[in-house]
């Protein structure tokens, strides 16, 4: 290509010109590819190319709202217990036993939803984590119970018979004993 | 002095003014300023040692490269100073000052903070790390501070030379990625039956998203159901708006419409609406300048 003084470029800014057109075209390529092939825990696209996505933070699924969002509050809390069966409440925000602090604290929502949703390594590593928290917060608690309470929406049918939006479920999953630091 | 190129070269190297990549650069580090402020209260329970994710488990989430176990965790301090770094490299981004390496460390925080917390993550938290990466790799405009970014526009027109010019591949990269999230993000709704009978953003402002949640929703039933149509043919037609020349202002008009009226029904979402209006900046020309297109 001749700029306008008729000569052309030089090697490096034709180098430079090369490099930016390939870079280009790749990425082109994998924004195509992550349009057609998005990223579901390697189920789509592939461990290698999942692998890629979350170590260049690129992964390319875009799901926002794919779904309803079906939950009207979720509410968690630690249950203590003491040798002599006393209960104690605790909030289930780690490290400091917090509570939940309602809607407004989206990703503590979005990550204890998603832990306690499944039995998996996450919700052990939290029962673990919690376990410690809670000898360290108050060493006479020897186990704990998660009590959860959620507020899922009926749907528009029921909810038309007799006017209640939501339903409440409540669950408990332990006991678990409280570790030694 | 940059050569014109034509063909498929020239939409990668077609001259552009240097000040649409430094407004870029400027509204994606105060998007990613929001985004890092807004993680501050959240860096002990998410990041931190004894927080809600165990740090096995993240790693063991992660098919890649698991950059947060390159730094230690255990000091209690430790999430603060990621987060505090992060804070202080987008400020300097913001301003243009060592704009590649703040850059970089922006974008090391938001990918380490995903990393580590995957359970946490969100929508526009994958917005800021693909802009950052693109950028990364893109030109910054670094010699424009946002405060002769503004005054550049009152002055009379500026010649090309005296604006810079630069090639315009990251902005267009920039607004492929756009393109990309609209839609898929309609492309994935096609299977779900809420968005298919229209009763989704009826659901979605009885969810704890809604600041309004209450039985008007079943009143107002039809004409939500009109609305959730609507989002999805809105979402189609961002990116073509923002292509065109012609149509860009609507384009604007219309995604600024979609997501601040998201945004004001809803609680907690507000720096999705942050995120995307950013989005919308690689899309914007009409600075002032001499008889040269752009």
């Amino acid at each position: 290509m001749d700029d306008r003084s008729g000569k052309k470029p030089p090697p490096r800014r034709r180098l430079r010109s090369g490099l930016i057109v390939l870079f280009s075209s790749a990425w082109l390529a994998v924004l195509v590819a992550g349009w057609i092939f998005p990223g579901s825990g390697g189920s789509h696209a592939g461990k290698s190319v999942e692998a890629i996505r979350w170590t260049t933070g690129t992964w390319q699924r875009w799901d926002m709202f794919r779904t309803i969002p079906n939950l009207r509050s979720y509410e968690v809390e630690l249950i203590g217990e003491t040798a002599s069966g006393e209960k104690r409440t605790f909030g289930a925000l780690l490290p400091e036993l917090k509570p939940l602090q309602g809607k407004r604290a989206l990703r503590n929502h979005y990550a204890l939803n998603r832990i306690c949703d499944q039995p998996d390594e996450f919700f052990e590593g939290y029962v673990a984590q919690a376990a410690r928290a809670l000898r360290r917060a108050d060493p006479e608690v020897v186990r704990f119970t998660i009590r959860i309470a959620a507020q899922p929406t009926r749907s528009f049918e029921r909810s038309r018979e007799d006017g209640r939006l939501w339903t409440t479920l409540t669950s408990e999953a332990g006991p678990f004993p409280v570790a030694d630091d | 002095m940059i050569e014109e190129e034509e063909g498929y070269r020239g939409i990668w190297l077609k001259p552009v003014d240097a000040r649409r990549y430094a407004w870029t650069r400027v509204a994606f580090a105060a998007a990613a300023l929001c985004q890092l402020i807004h993680l501050w209260p959240y860096r002990n329970g998410l990041l931190g040692a004894g927080g809600l994710i165990p740090e096995e488990a993240a790693r063991s989430f992660n098919p890649g490269f698991h950059l947060p176990s390159l730094l230690v965790i255990d000091p209690p301090w430790w999430p603060s100073l990621i987060i505090g770094a992060g804070i202080l490299a987008a400020i300097l981004l913001l301003w243009g000052k060592w704009a590649r390496a703040s850059l970089a460390v922006v974008f090391l925080v938001l990918v380490v903070t995903v990393q580590r917390a995957p359970l946490a993550s969100t929508g526009w938290d994958f917005v800021l790390t693909n802009f950052g990466f693109i950028l990364l790799f893109s030109p910054l405009g670094a010699d424009w501070t946002p405060r002769r970014l503004w005054r550049s526009r009152r002055k009379a027109p500026l010649g090309r030379w005296e604006a810079g010019m630069l090639p315009r591949y990251g902005l267009v990269l920039l607004q492929i990625q756009v393109a990309v999230i609209y839609w898929q993000a309609v492309f994935e709704r096609m299977g779900d039956r809420f968005w298919r009978n229209g009763e989704f953003l009826s659901y979605y402002l009885l969810s704890h998203h809604s600041r309004f949640a209450g039985p008007w929703v079943l009143e107002w039933e039809g004409w939500l159901k009109t609305a959730t149509y609507l989002t999805n043919l809105i979402e189609i037609a961002i990116p073509i708006l923002l292509w065109i020349p012609v149509t860009r202002k609507a384009g604007v008009l219309t995604g600024a419409v979609l997501h601040l009226g998201i945004a004001a029904v809803s609680l907690d979402i507000g720096l999705f609406t942050i995120a995307m209006l950013m989005a919308y900046v690689p899309f914007l020309g009409g600075l002032p300048t001499e008889d040269w297109d752009d």
